[in-house]
């Protein structure tokens, strides 16, 4: 009699189609008045004989019957989520929600990428005004009134005494001067806006940024400057940049030198951009002249140190292939767009 | 600063160093070689002999000639109206290549049926430019002016194959303004000797004329008589030298004297002895002259600062800059005076730059010239033109006492970073002709009258390292003490604030500093701008003292660029009155964010810009009740009346921003924009709050809606602020969720709903107090504000 029941349910089972006939199935079964229920209540008239074998069997067919519907219910919700899935899908081509793109300028992106560069090496970030007085631009850097050196850089004027700075060098002398303590070790950048009297052309803008470096103590050498640089040139270009010193010439810093970094564009072989030199020139460098020590208040026979200066808006142009200095200053919102990074 | 390459190859050997290696040699010592180019250019170009020559039969123009080129024979149609027979010529083969013919490689050709084995040249075609040739040189072929060997490759033949090399002078250089002095430079890195030549006139007996200084700018004046010279043309090798050092052939004297100044770096003036009035010279300042004639053929204007060389009361010369007409030499001139002077490179300066005549001359009489070498051009002159001197007149002629420099050589190795045996210090300093004493620890040096740059031990250690060779220098970090650094809190606001701008999709701009006056004066109050006194033009001649004219500037510029939709900022310094102070301004207009499948349009409007400002000083650390808005004035200049506010902390103003005003908008032709200027400087005082931790609430919180009518001259301020205050300290927040005008509401009302959050941190809270709460706020409302439900 068992074994009929037991051939039904499974029968009944396998012709459900979905979970509400499985939940029916498992009322008619299992539930008040479901057949294994039923039977249970026929115990009570059995011999006790009976009641162990027959008891024994319907425990088992009731689990049996638990399996089986556990089964049956964890395959339908399997082939539930399948046919939801189906039902639910969407275009994933679609756009996504749009949100509101704001950029870096890319010379802001190049000045902080410097700033943090020498942060980390425990560079203080300085600023000078970009009003500044003949004295701090041009005396004190060892530019006397009638030095040839003034022919180099053509320079507005406010009046006499006032300018709009040729370079960002004046911050040398004004962070050297604030120290109180003229035996205070020098480390700083300076990055800042500078002029020069030019007509704006695809190299040239009578505004500009530089990024001033200086860094004064005991020993502080040439060597000095070019470990330094060397890693610069590393950080901003890559890490197979080699760095190349040539003499040259600038009033505030004995030795003066020229620095070049090998062309990032052909990696040294000789290209358009560096001339078919594999170099390009990026600053100009040196170690602090020792009258500018001495005008800054400091001991130049006992302190020493290098300065550098170098163009943003040359690394920039190198940096992202830019071909003319104008776009950086035009903000064609088709031009700054572009910058999503910094690399 | 031009130099022949042949000329130098006259005083150091260059017979194994390339035109091309010398550029690169000089070029790594400091002197940086701009360009080398050949003087004259044509591969495998021959000389010819022009053997019969004839009208083409088919043209007017041309002429079929018979050239001899040794080898062979060649039929070539010329031209040029000036080729004829029995000349001799540079012809150009066919296969020849020529970089300035107009053809870059000749070939066999027919002209007019005739056929034409090549060309006949011009200097033009060789690339000699036409400031140094003939009207006839110019419009016809090159017609030589003797036999040469027929066949004999044309360009060294004739004397053209010489290289130019244009050098870019640092200031402290000009010492390479003289040939000799470079050929010493070029000896030294090629450890060479340079060649050995007299720079003194010797035995000259006392001259004829007198002498008298008056102005302080001239240090020395010295005059050469030469009697009796031939004057003519220049020989073919001295007119090829001159050329390619950039200098017009005219005649002896005169191209003998511009050879002497390019060697020696001292410049020559040469008066004609019989057009002077007077054996006395004055040399002084002071005489106002409008009209001096000079031999230009010029009239120039002579001021009182200008320094002048004059003759029995005339002037003669503007010294160092350019000679009078009426005493200059000519093609007749028989005897000569030769001056040679010191005059003060700043008053030449001044002068040539006052009347724009910077000549070869006044070049290097304003940079350097050496007064120790006075003779050396005269020397020059005299030896090249073999003459004697007759008479000598000469006025504060000084010998050269070389300051000596003290050099330790532990400085040269804590200058440079590196050692550099001492040996090879003295080696490099005594090639370049210093003298060097060595002592125990230190050596005495004594650098050559030319090198007046040369002052400090710091510039002989340049010296030595320049040609001892930057590469060799091993790289090296600085050994510092640490010390920490921070920013200013104004540079940190404004690094965030690029950061948080970013991010809130604005995008950064970077403006010039100077504009102009009418610009700047739009968004002024005052127009008190810094000015330039020496722009380049009127619309870059104030610092600007606010950021919002460039800012239109370059929404205007990019809406004339198809970008209509534009949410930019920018943060600068800008200059008041007398200090330099930190801005930002924002820009806004067109869609902020667009239409998608998804989203609505975001306009630009007051909101959003204040949604913006709120967000972006929230995040630095000012929420909104510490920095407040009130209304702009009903007259703002160029903000809309009412639709704009002031930003305020602490009571004070430190920004505004809204709406263009109507009336610029119109005059601007500018469609709704939103600008907002905001004085960085000033907020940075105020610190920003870093919120601490309150704990999160225990207590579940309720929120209640209430939907009010308002009476028109009641803003939205005043129903926050009052929601919040008095004994209402259990509601968290006030938000308004809708804010409708329209017809249905009761007149001189609009309608708005807020949304109370009520939560008490001690317990749950029950309907009775939430209840109190909501009728106290409606019973304040209606109390205060005549504010009612909306029913
Ligand atoms: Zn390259």
């Amino acid at each position: 009699m068992l074994d009929k029941l037991k051939l039904e349910i499974i029968d009944k089972v396998n012709d459900v189609n979905n979970l509400e006939e499985l939940k029916q199935v498992k009322v008619e079964t299992l539930g008040k008045k479901g057949a294994i229920t039923q039977l249970t209540k026929t115990m009570k008239d059995k011999s006790e004989e009976e009641k162990k074998t027959f008891g024994k069997q319907l425990h088992e067919l009731k689990e049996y019957t638990n399996i089986i519907l556990d089964q049956k219910e964890k395959f339908l919700l399997k082939q539930k989520i399948k046919a939801d899935i189906e039902a639910e899908k969407i275009d994933i081509f679609l756009p996504g929600y749009e949100f509101a793109a704001g950029l870096y300028h890319p010379l802001t992106l190049v000045t902080k990428e410097i700033e943090d560069f020498f942060s980390s090496l425990g560079y203080s970030i300085n600023e000078g005004n970009e009003v500044e007085e003949d004295k701090y631009n041009f005396e004190m850097l060892n530019i006397p009134k009638d030095h040839p050196a003034r022919d180099m850089q053509d320079t507005f004027y406010f009046n006499a005494e006032e300018l709009l700075r040729t370079h960002t060098s004046p911050v040398q002398v004004r962070t050297m001067e604030n120290n109180d303590d003229k035996t205070t070790p020098v480390r700083m950048i300076c990055p800042g806006k500078v002029y020069r009297r030019d007509e704006d052309d695809a190299t040239h803008s009578h505004q500009f940024m530089q990024v001033e470096g200086l860094v004064v103590d005991k020993n502080i050498s040439l060597a000095d400057l070019k470990g330094t640089l060397e890693l610069f040139a590393k950080k901003m270009f890559g890490d197979n940049t080699k760095v190349r010193f040539r003499p040259s010439y600038f009033p505030f810093t004995e030795p003066s030198v020229e620095v070049d970094l090998t062309c990032h564009i052909c990696k040294g072989k000789g290209c358009s951009v560096c001339k078919n030199t594999g170099w390009i020139e990026i600053l100009g460098a040196g170690q602090v002249h020792p009258n500018v020590i001495e005008a800054a208040g400091y001991d130049p026979n006992i302190y020493q140190g290098f300065a550098f200066g170098l163009g943003i808006e040359r690394v920039a142009m190198l940096k992202y292939g830019i071909d003319d200095i104008r776009h950086l200053y035009n903000n064609n919102l088709g031009f700054l767009n572009q910058f999503n990074k910094v690399k | 600063m031009i130099v022949s390459y042949k000329t130098l190859g006259k005083y150091v050997d260059l017979s194994t160093t390339s035109p091309y290696e010398l550029a690169d040699l000089l070029t790594n010592a400091g002197l940086e070689v701009e360009q080398v180019k050949p003087f004259a250019q044509g591969s495998d170009l021959v000389i010819g002999y022009v053997v019969d020559a004839y009208k083409h039969p088919n043209s007017d123009k041309l002429t079929v000639c018979i050239v001899d080129v040794k080898d062979e024979t060649l039929q070539i149609c010329c031209g040029a109206a000036n080729v004829g027979k029995d000349m001799y010529v540079i012809v150009a083969k066919p296969g020849c290549e020529m970089d300035y013919a107009k053809v870059p490689v000749i070939k066999k050709v027919e002209l007019a049926g005739v056929e034409s084995n090549g060309m006949i040249c011009s200097l033009l075609e060789l690339g000699i430019p036409e400031k140094f040739q003939t009207q006839e040189q110019i419009n016809g072929i090159e017609v030589l002016d003797k036999e040469y060997p027929i066949g004999a490759e044309a360009l060294s033949t004739l004397g053209f194959d010489d290289y130019i090399l244009d050098i870019a002078l640092t200031p402290n250089r000009s010492d390479i303004y003289s040939i000799y002095a470079l050929a010493i430079e070029v000896a030294a890195l090629l450890k060479q000797q340079v060649k050995e030549i007299p720079m003194k006139v010797e035995n000259a007996k006392e001259g004829s004329y007198r002498i008298k200084i008056e102005s302080d700018d001239c240090q020395a004046y010295c005059l050469y008589e030469f009697n009796n010279i031939n004057s003519q043309e220049s020989t073919n090798e001295i007119k090829n030298e001159l050329m390619a050092l950039g200098f017009k052939p005219r005649f002896n004297i005169v191209d003998i004297g511009n050879i002497g100044m390019v060697i020696s770096g001292n410049p020559v003036h040469t008066f004609d002895a019989d057009k002077l009035k007077s054996k006395e010279f004055v040399i002084k300042k002071g005489l106002e002259i409008p009209d001096f004639l000079a031999l230009d053929d010029k009239v120039y204007q002579i001021t009182k600062d200008d320094l002048l060389i004059t003759n029995g009361g005339e002037v003669v010369a503007i010294a160092g800059v350019i000679g009078s007409k009426s005493s200059c030499i000519d093609e007749n001139t028989k005897n000569v005076v030769v001056e040679t002077a010191d005059f003060s490179h700043v008053s030449i300066r001044n002068t040539a730059r006052r009347l724009d005549l910077f000549s070869e001359a006044s070049t290097r009489f304003s940079k350097i010239t050496n007064p120790y070498t006075l003779e050396f051009p005269v020397r020059l002159f005299m030896d090249e033109l073999n003459l004697e001197c007759q008479g000598a007149n000469i006025v504060g002629l000084k010998q050269y006492q070389a300051q000596a420099i003290e050099l330790t050589h532990s400085k040269i190795e804590k200058v440079l970073g590196i050692k550099i045996p001492l040996d090879s210090c003295v080696e490099i300093l005594e090639s370049l002709s210093f003298k060097v004493e060595e002592n125990s620890n230190t050596i005495t040096v004594y650098p050559p009258s030319y090198r007046k740059d040369v002052e400090l031990d710091v510039d002989v250690i340049e010296e030595i390292i320049r040609v001892y060779g930057y590469d060799n220098i091993e790289a090296t970090l600085p050994l510092q003490e640490i010390i920490y650094h921070k920013l200013t809190p104004l540079q940190e606001m404004v690094r965030e604030s690029k950061d948080i701008l970013v991010g809130l999709g604005l995008q950064e701009i970077v403006t010039y500093q100077l504009n102009s006056k009418e610009n700047l004066d739009l968004f002024s109050d005052d127009d008190n701008y810094k000015e330039l006194l020496n722009p380049i033009s009127e619309d870059r001649k104030y610092f600007r003292n606010q950021l919002l004219s460039n800012m239109i500037n370059t929404i205007q510029y990019n809406n004339s660029y198809q970008h209509p939709n534009l949410a930019l900022f920018e943060i600068s310094d800008v200059y008041l009155a007398d200090r330099e102070d930190t801005h930002l301004a924002f820009g806004l207009t067109g869609l902020f964010e667009d239409n998608t499948w998804l989203q609505q349009i975001k306009k630009a409007d007051f909101y959003l810009l204040k949604g913006i400002i709120f967000n972006w000083l929230e995040r630095l650390g000012f929420s909104y009740g510490r920095v407040l808005i009130k209304p702009v004035e009903d007259d703002h200049k160029y903000l809309h009346p009412t639709r704009a506010a002031y930003l305020t902390i602490n009571n004070k103003v430190f920004g505004v921003f809204g709406q263009v005003h109507p009336a610029l908008a119109q005059q601007l032709k500018l469609k709704e924009t939103y600008l907002g200027s905001i004085d960085l400087t000033q907020l940075a005082n105020n610190v920003g709050r870093i919120n601490k931790f309150e704990g999160l609430s225990l207590y579940p919180s309720v929120s209640r809606d209430l939907s009010l009518v308002i009476p028109n001259d009641v803003d939205a301020s005043q129903i926050t602020r009052l929601a919040k205050t008095g004994n209402n300290k259990l509601v968290k927040d006030v938000k308004i969720f809708d804010v409708y005008y329209g017809n249905n509401i009761e007149e001189n009302h609009y309608s708005m709903s807020i949304s109370l959050t009520i939560c008490d941190d001690k317990k749950t809270l029950d309907d009775n107090t939430i209840n109190e709460v909501v009728t106290n706020i409606i019973n304040v409302f209606e109390k205060k504000l005549k504010v009612k439900l909306r029913q």
